[in-house]
């Protein structure tokens, strides 16, 4: 490898400073008068403008997961929802990039566009870039206001339906810098996803202590719950990304013995630490050493990501998956495509306190919509999510003129496809206690259009196929769905709250990646026995070491000062 | 000398080499020389504003980044990954590609020959993008079809990619066997350039084909030997970035992790630009060094020159 890769964070710079000359005089001036798209003459805005002359904002695109597989540019471009788009309020995006939303890719593509300075109209941003960009002068920093001037009343509402945390997380020097994204909180909360029909062959009941769980997996593993006479099954999915609830992740683990790592939790004299570092993760720790000392969880997790580790899932290998609700729709329901018996059902984790896991849970921000300073129209970034809300969830018929076909032939709205969406707390608890209503009374007029595709969906499986539409049922249904856990959740408020809610403190942006990365190397390590939990508090040390010490003070004196 | 008085003349006949030459000079100017620049963000606590001004407008702090890597833990395992990792790669990307072109040398038939060449050649037009998802993939400890061998053999099933021991080592392996076509050639068309007789004299005087190796084959190519050798000290921080990246996981970075793979790391992921670009700036420092002596050694002892 010849070219210096130092040179290349350089290059990037200079080779933004060619580029940037020519962009420059477009966007300087005619701010002023575009800016008053949309006023009415009593000086308030209307949220629903549409503008005279079409406004075309750059940006980048970002490509899920979920998706990646058959995604077609031209199918996204020519939607519905975005000719509709461009048609009601004038705007359309130039998508100057797509790219695999992974560290390695977009995150990194990101990276490099802030280093060079030459970011687009509007971009979605993490919380480290944030705080980067939040010193930079790139970025137009009354975002905040042009937000509170443009933004829907129901728009308001998803933003701040958990109260103000979510903005005040976009916040620098007390002002709104970006648009915090939110999603409904109790969503991330971690459950486990056992396959009943395994539990019902082999004669268990479902586990409630991490013992039980124990158990269960050593059953799964020895004996032969798939029938096939093969020595092939494991005890649980488990991947190298484990501290990301997700899917296949160790976070109900920990969280089952009370320790929450990556948590930000209150130490009982009025301040905060680190949960990763906290005693309790050492119990969860050797739990885990065990299970892949024994075989329970594949001996290369720590080279397989979430995709391949779901794999033995999928397969119809493992029984076991920690994972968050979504889970049945991607990727527990190809399980069934392979075996019809497979009845992948939610409950909640199971506890080694005597008393019943809390599952932890943070402030969800999905990102931070920031913009360029240079862009004529901010607003019309608040007229896209407007547009978005409108679309989504109060369009009523007109709902299903947006629904495109997934992999699996199904309806849905094409969530993947925007980029600029947000989400209201409860939203998915909400739509499963109307639909659960509507199944134990058979009517269905009460449903809007949204959770009447997924009641169409659960009624679909209920008479019969269960194939299309097994991500419907598992998740909003009525028996042991994903949903019916949450309730369980809810109903208890078993939370555990990530008690860190603004921007990252200074030396968080700067070095707490360092200290996440050591602490991954570090739980791999003692889960794959190459050190031990004796080893813990030198642990402990280096992180301090590594400006923990520094970030813990930060985010106490936050928090004092709240 | 005469020719040489005024440059005018020179330039009136050299011309259209000076033309030819020109685009490849922008290029390097470019993409080269003028990044240079950046290097002083290595000596700031860098924020973007657009370009260059975020070098105008960033805080200079002096050595700072440099005290800071100076004093990660990290840094100092990194640095040793690096040295050993590129040590080994150099020193068996030079015994196998010898070993191999003096085997195929002895081979008379020509289609065999010529066969095996291309077949050890072929790996090398690869890149590690694509064999780096393929040797995870044969390598991986349960699917993989070395290990499947191996626990059919009744031996414990060894996890190449993510433990500690072999890391290196299959780091090492793989990369010989990606590139070790391309020296092959080097050696295989030095041995051609052997003057034939002494080969004759030799049998003459009863030597056999090992002795034949000793005196005439090895002292005859030791020139490009030796000259392999030492371009090679030159790359010596070069660990190989395409391929360590495809290959290493968090649970190996103790062995495997080396300075292009952390400068990635730190600037592109963990967006600590400064530092990164210390630590890069550090590599080229003594990349120059090595480079610089090497090519001394390379001109004394192979009499190889550029200028």
């Amino acid at each position: 490898m010849k070219k210096k890769i130092a040179l290349l964070l350089a290059a990037a710079i200079a080779a933004g400073t060619i580029a940037g000359c020519g962009s420059q005089p477009a966007g300087s001036g005619g701010g002023e008068s575009s800016a008053a798209a949309g006023i009415a003459e009593d000086g308030t805005a209307d949220p629903r403008f549409k503008y005279e002359e079409p406004v075309t904002l750059t940006s980048y695109f970002e490509i899920s997961p979920a998706i990646m597989g058959d995604f077609k540019q031209e199918d996204m471009l020519n939607s519905v929802y975005y000719t509709r788009m461009t048609e009601e309020t004038n705007i359309s995006i130039d998508w100057q990039w797509y790219a695999a939303n992974t560290a390695d890719d977009s995150q990194q593509k990101k990276s490099v566009a802030i280093a060079s300075g030459e970011i687009p109209d509007f971009m979605i941003v993490n919380s480290s870039q944030l705080s980067l960009l939040a010193k930079s002068d790139l970025i137009n920093r009354d975002i905040g206001k042009i937000f509170e001037k443009y933004a829907s009343k129901e728009l308001m509402e998803w933003t701040t339906g958990e109260g103000d945390a979510a903005l005040e997380s976009a916040s620098d020097k007390g002002e709104v810098i970006a648009i915090p994204l939110v999603d409904s909180s109790i969503d991330n909360a971690p459950m486990m996803w056992i396959r009943r029909d395994w539990i019902n062959k082999l004669g268990l009941e479902m586990p409630e202590t991490m013992d039980d769980l124990y158990q269960v997996m050593t059953a799964f593993r020895d004996q032969d719950p798939d029938g096939n006479g093969k020595d092939d099954t494991i005890g649980m999915v488990f991947h190298n990304n484990f501290l990301n609830a997700g899917l296949g992740d160790g976070v109900g683990v920990f969280n089952g013995f009370g320790a929450y790592p990556t948590a930000w939790l209150e130490d009982g004299n009025g301040g905060l630490v680190y949960g990763s570092v906290k005693e309790e993760n050492k119990e969860a720790l050797n739990y885990l050493a065990r299970m892949y000392k024994e075989g329970l969880i594949e001996q290369d997790f720590s080279s397989n990501d979430e995709v391949k580790a779901s794999e033995a899932a999928a397969s119809g290998r493992a029984g076991i998956q920690y994972g968050l609700m979504w889970n049945a729709n991607w990727p527990l329901n190809s399980t069934v495509q392979n075996d019809e018996k497979a009845d992948w059902v939610s409950i909640p984790l199971p506890s080694a306190t005597g008393t019943e896991a809390k599952p932890q849970i943070a402030l969800r921000v999905t990102g931070y919509v920031v913009v360029n300073k240079k862009c004529e129209h901010p607003e019309a970034v608040v007229r896209l999510l407007n547009f978005w809300v409108d679309k989504y969830a109060y369009s009523g018929e007109e709902y299903n003129d947006y629904l495109v076909k997934d992999s699996n032939g199904i309806l849905n709205f094409p969530l993947h496809w925007v980029m600029l969406k947000t989400w209201f707390p409860l939203k998915n608890l909400t739509i499963h206690n109307n639909i659960a209503a509507a199944l134990e009374s058979g009517d269905s007029s009460s449903l809007n259009a949204e959770e009447l595709v997924s009641y169409n969906d659960i009624q679909n499986y209920l008479a019969g196929d269960i194939v299309t539409s097994y991500g419907g049922m598992k998740t909003f249904g009525n028996d042991m769905s994903a949903f019916d856990t949450m309730n369980i959740y809810y109903d208890k408020d078993l939370f555990m709250w990530d008690k860190f809610t603004t921007a990252p403190t200074p030396t968080m942006g700067q070095k707490m990646s360092t200290v996440t990365d050591k602490v991954m190397e570090y739980y791999t390590k003692v889960i794959m026995g190459i050190e031990t939990t004796d080893t813990f508090d030198d642990f402990v040390k280096e992180l301090n070491s590594l400006g923990l010490d520094k970030i813990t003070e930060e985010v106490n004196a936050w928090y004092a000062g709240r | 000398m005469k020719q040489k008085k005024d440059l005018g003349s020179i330039m009136k006949r050299e011309w259209p080499l000076h033309l030819m030459l020109l685009p490849a000079i922008i290029l390097l100017v470019i993409f080269a020389y003028l990044p240079m620049v950046g290097i002083v963000i290595a000596f700031q606590d860098f924020v973007p504003s657009g370009g260059m001004k975020g070098f105008f407008t960033s805080q200079w702090v002096g050595l700072d980044n440099f005290k800071y890597i100076f004093g990660m833990k990290d840094f100092r395992q990194v640095l040793v990954n690096t040295l050993v990792i590129a040590l080994m790669k150099i020193a068996a990307g030079i015994i196998v590609p010898l070993i191999l072109a003096l085997l195929l040398n002895e081979v008379s038939n020509k289609i065999f020959k010529k066969a095996t060449q291309t077949i050890i050649y072929v790996p090398y037009f690869l890149s590690w993008v694509v064999l780096g998802g393929i040797l995870v993939d044969i390598l991986s400890p349960t699917t993989g079809i070395v290990n499947t061998l191996i626990t059919a053999l009744g031996h414990e099933p060894v996890f190449f990619l993510g433990s500690l021991e072999t890391i290196r080592g299959a780091l090492v392996a793989s990369d010989v066997w990606k590139g070790c076509g391309y020296n092959m050639v080097i050696f295989l068309a030095a041995l051609t350039a052997i003057d034939q007789s002494q080969y004759e004299a030799a049998k003459v005087d009863g030597a056999g084909y090992f002795k034949q190796m000793i005196y005439i084959t090895l002292p005859g190519i030791l020139p490009q030997i030796i000259l392999v050798t030492v371009l090679g000290m030159g790359n010596i921080l070069n660990a190989g970035f395409d391929q360590v990246f495809n290959l290493y996981s968090p649970i190996v970075y103790e062995k495997a992790d080396i300075l292009d793979t952390f400068v990635y790391r730190l600037g592109m992921l963990n967006l600590q630009y400064s530092v990164s670009t210390a630590v890069g700036l550090f590599k080229s420092v003594i990349s120059f060094i090595l480079i610089a002596s090497s090519f001394t050694l390379a001109k004394k002892f192979a009499n190889y020159r550029i200028f």
